[in-house]
């Protein structure tokens, strides 16, 4: 309570400059006055017989003490409350030297002062002007009464005057206080505020200034707030004039800037549903190799109509970027991993798709052989994990297929640029294998034991000469595992793979490799064409997992390389049809082998990303004939189709060895 | 008494009507289908009962643009709301569209529920 009231009285330390000002005017415009009470307050005395000289001695003495003040004291309250001090001795002199029939009504003086004090909106100096009237009066009634009653008054009449003074100072500490709080310490506040404020500006400027994303509000005419990250002005360079954000993204990318507009009209027409119209705005912008996102939110006005726009720009470029790295060296990592498993097939593959690329590149490649180039080096791409070079001749392929267009110059430049992007990745590891012969420990001690102990040499040659050999066994280990993954990949979950190879079956890797790089369509045929889905299966009553079969051995002077499934088996109506569309044959079960074995016939109608496209059975039965082999497919409806490759046993032997 | 409103689907495409009338039937639409502007045209002149319209930019015979300016000629069709369906890159096509008269545009492949969204607003404006 007590400090309530002190707090109430006293006013806070700090002074404002408009403060001060505004008491330095005041304490001026009171010292002249109180100045002019000396000439008024002689005159009185002389009118009143009182004594004018004594009046001009005393008055002067009263005025000594703000002169004083004003001199030396810094705070200008204090000088105020010297003021407050002054005024009362003013109205004591007043009543003193206006002894006469209006005595008492000179006290009125008092009351007039006490009310003036208020304008130092200052408490303090209303009280200390009540304390200094109340004691005076108290003293100067004992000490001197003549000074301050024309009659003999009691001293309830002090009480009685006293009273009013309280009364008088409670009001006028009140109208002082609020004075300050309302007007002279309001500039304090404001201060504050204003301070507060650019405290805040600031704080927004600097999260403006870092943020990474930029970040800008427009109304829906289109124009955009001065308020916006730094980032927007580093991306759009230098904005516009007029301040629209279309003209300004124009000429960045003028297809955004006009559906931009076009949005924004639809927003503001309001015809379609909002979220409609959010939608449509453009929400990517290509600047060179950078690309930006941008997400729109709207502000609402007090009737929940959109007002204005957040517009948010992000950079999404690295991630892209990031993204596509990940991707190449998720590839790379993908492609070691065939590597390892493979080495051989690998080196095949690898010198095989740079011949079809540059095939490709040759001038004067009919649709024809194009079609067939890429749809070979997307099925082995694919199989060795060259996925981005996969997705592009399978983009290209679909625009051959569907719309005839062989691939441009352009494409062609980003297929080798691919290409030799991987080449530069993997030349090292690749080149240091080439030409390479790798042979296990066992292998190394076994001949070399012999070699000490003296075995012929026709036999140790043969050994040696075999080491160039691929045992057939390897190679159908190498195509399960493809097959496996294949499977997975087409979504028919896992397969089993039954292998059979003799041992001693070993192959010349190079005379033998265009022949695999076909038998792997035979292969995907097998597993996308002739594997039901998991659903058919299990309704036809087969086990969820696919059978695949892949063997190969010696009989009556051929060896055999045989492939079965246990799928759906051909289609024999359906090829019958497409060989009548194409003008093919199709009398009795030859026509329609045939006919199976023509190029562009494919019984499956859905084009999937991995085969289809009925080039792989033409593909295989050329690569066979051109070993003096031949083909022969089984196939029952329902129970699954076998493929049997035989050729004469001497396509087995060396090179050298060979008729 | 078929208190459904009927909207009319003018596409060359027929996988586009067919997807559209789905998503417009389950909302509890009724949906005509024409395959081109002439077509979707004579619809317009002679089914007084068409809510409204949502066209493709791209057809044969007569277009989009041309059908919307040809249908708009008429006053009978003047509070007739009309959508267009387009794909992205044809601000310039959408532009003549408004102007020639057609409310707004929806982005093929558009969104079922947007789509649903905006029938339902134009044809409750109706």
């Amino acid at each position: 309570m007590i400090k309530q009231l002190r707090d109430y009285l006293v006013l806070p330390d700090e002074i404002s400059p408009f403060e001060a000002n505004y008491l330095a005017r005041m304490n001026r415009i009171s010292w002249v006055f109180f100045a002019l009470h000396l000439p008024v307050f002689v005159a009185i005395a002389w009118w009143n017989q009182t004594g004018p000289l004594l009046a001009a001695v005393l008055t002067g003495v009263g005025l000594i003490g703000p002169a004083l003040a004003s001199r030396t004291l810094k705070n200008p309250r204090h000088v105020s409350i010297v003021y407050g001090f002054t005024s009362m001795l003013m109205g004591g002199l007043l009543v003193h030297f206006g002894q006469g029939p209006i005595q008492i009504e000179m006290h009125f003086y008092f009351f007039v002062l006490l009310a003036l004090l208020s304008v130092f909106a200052n408490p303090m100096v209303n009280v200390v002007a009540a304390v200094t009237v109340a004691l005076h009066h108290l003293i100067l009634y004992f000490a001197l009464p003549a000074s301050v009653f024309n009659y003999d008054a009691s001293i309830w009449v002090v009480v009685v005057h006293a009273l009013f003074v309280v009364l008088e100072t409670v009001a006028a500490c009140f109208i002082a206080r609020s004075f300050f709080d309302n007007v002279i310490g309001l500039e304090k506040i404001v201060a504050r505020r204003t301070q507060e404020l650019d405290q805040r500006n600031g704080d927004m400027r600097v999260l403006l200034d870092n943020a990474s994303q930029g970040f800008l509000s427009i109304t829906t005419e289109g124009t955009f707030s001065p308020e916006r990250s730094r980032v927007v002005d580093e991306w759009l360079g230098a904005p516009p004039a007029n301040a629209q954000l279309s003209d300004w993204l124009r000429g960045i990318d003028a297809n955004t800037a006009d559906w931009l507009e076009l949005g924004l009209e639809s927003v503001r027409e309001a015809e379609l549903p909002i979220e409609v119209s959010l939608d449509q705005l453009p929400k990517t912008l290509h600047r060179g190799d950078q690309t930006l996102r941008i997400d729109y939110t709207p502000i609402l006005n007090r009737q929940g109509q959109t007002e204005k726009l957040l517009v948010v720009f992000s950079d999404l470029t690295s991630m892209l970027e990031a993204k596509r790295a990940e991707a190449r060296q998720q590839e790379i990592l993908q492609i070691f991993d065939r590597i390892m498993a493979n080495k051989a097939g690998f080196l095949e593959f690898w010198e095989e798709a740079e011949r079809l690329i540059q095939t490709l590149s040759a001038e004067g490649s009919d649709p024809v052989t194009s079609k067939r180039v890429l749809h070979t080096l997307k099925g082995n791409c694919g199989i060795f994990g060259l996925s981005s070079i996969a997705e592009l001749c399978h983009e290209l392929e679909n625009r051959l297929v569907e719309g005839g267009a062989l691939p441009t110059d352009t494409d062609l430049q980003e297929l080798d640029r691919r290409w030799q992007e991987l080449k530069r990745s993997l030349d090292r590891f690749i080149g240091n294998r080439k030409g390479r012969i790798e042979i296990d420990d066992v292998e190394y001690e076994s001949i070399l034991t012999e070699l000490i102990a003296g075995a012929p040499r026709e036999e140790l040659a043969e050994r040696i000469a075999s080491w160039r050999f691929e045992p057939i066994e390897r190679r159908l280990e190498t195509l399960a595992d493809q097959a496996k993954g294949l499977a997975k990949r087409l979504g028919k979950g896992t397969i089993d793979i039954a292998l059979e190879a003799p041992q001693s079956l070993r192959m010349e890797p190079e005379h033998w490799r265009g022949f695999w790089a076909a038998f792997v369509h035979v292969l995907r045929n097998a597993v996308d064409h002739g594997l039901e889905s998991k659903v058919e299966r299990s309704a036809a009553g087969k086990p969820e997992k696919g059978q695949i079969q892949l063997r190969s051995w010696v009989a009556d002077n051929e060896f055999h390389i045989a492939l079965a499934d246990d799928g759906r088996g051909i289609d024999w109506e359906r090829v019958q049809e497409i060989a009548r569309s194409q003008g093919l044959p199709d009398d009795n079960t030859r026509d329609l082998m045939n006919a199976l074995f023509a190029d562009g016939v494919s019984t499956k109608t859905t084009v999937t990303e991995l085969s289809g496209r009925g080039v792989g059975l033409s593909a295989v039965k050329e690569a066979a004939e051109a070993r003096e082999g031949r083909v022969q497919i089984a196939s029952e409806p329902g129970r699954g189709t076998e493929l049997r490759f035989s050729f004469p046993i001497h396509q087995l032997a060396p090179s050298t060895q060979r008729p | 008494m078929n208190d459904k409103k009927r909207i009319l689907v003018v596409d060359d495409s027929a996988a586009v009507r067919q997807q559209v009338a789905i998503v417009l039937a389950e909302a509890g639409f009724e949906v005509v289908e024409a395959g081109d502007g002439v077509d979707g045209a004579s619809v317009i002149a002679t089914d007084r009962g068409i809510a409204m319209v949502i066209c493709d930019v791209n057809m044969p015979r007569m277009n989009g643009l041309d059908m919307v300016t040809q249908v708009k000629k008429e006053a009978q069709n003047a509070a007739l709301p009309i959508v267009m369906l387009t794909t992205e890159g044809q601000p310039a096509m959408i532009k003549q569209a408004k102007d020639a008269g057609a409310k707004g545009w929806i982005v093929k492949p558009f969104k079922a529920d947007q789509l649903v969204a905006t029938v339902k607003k134009l044809t409750a404006a109706a």
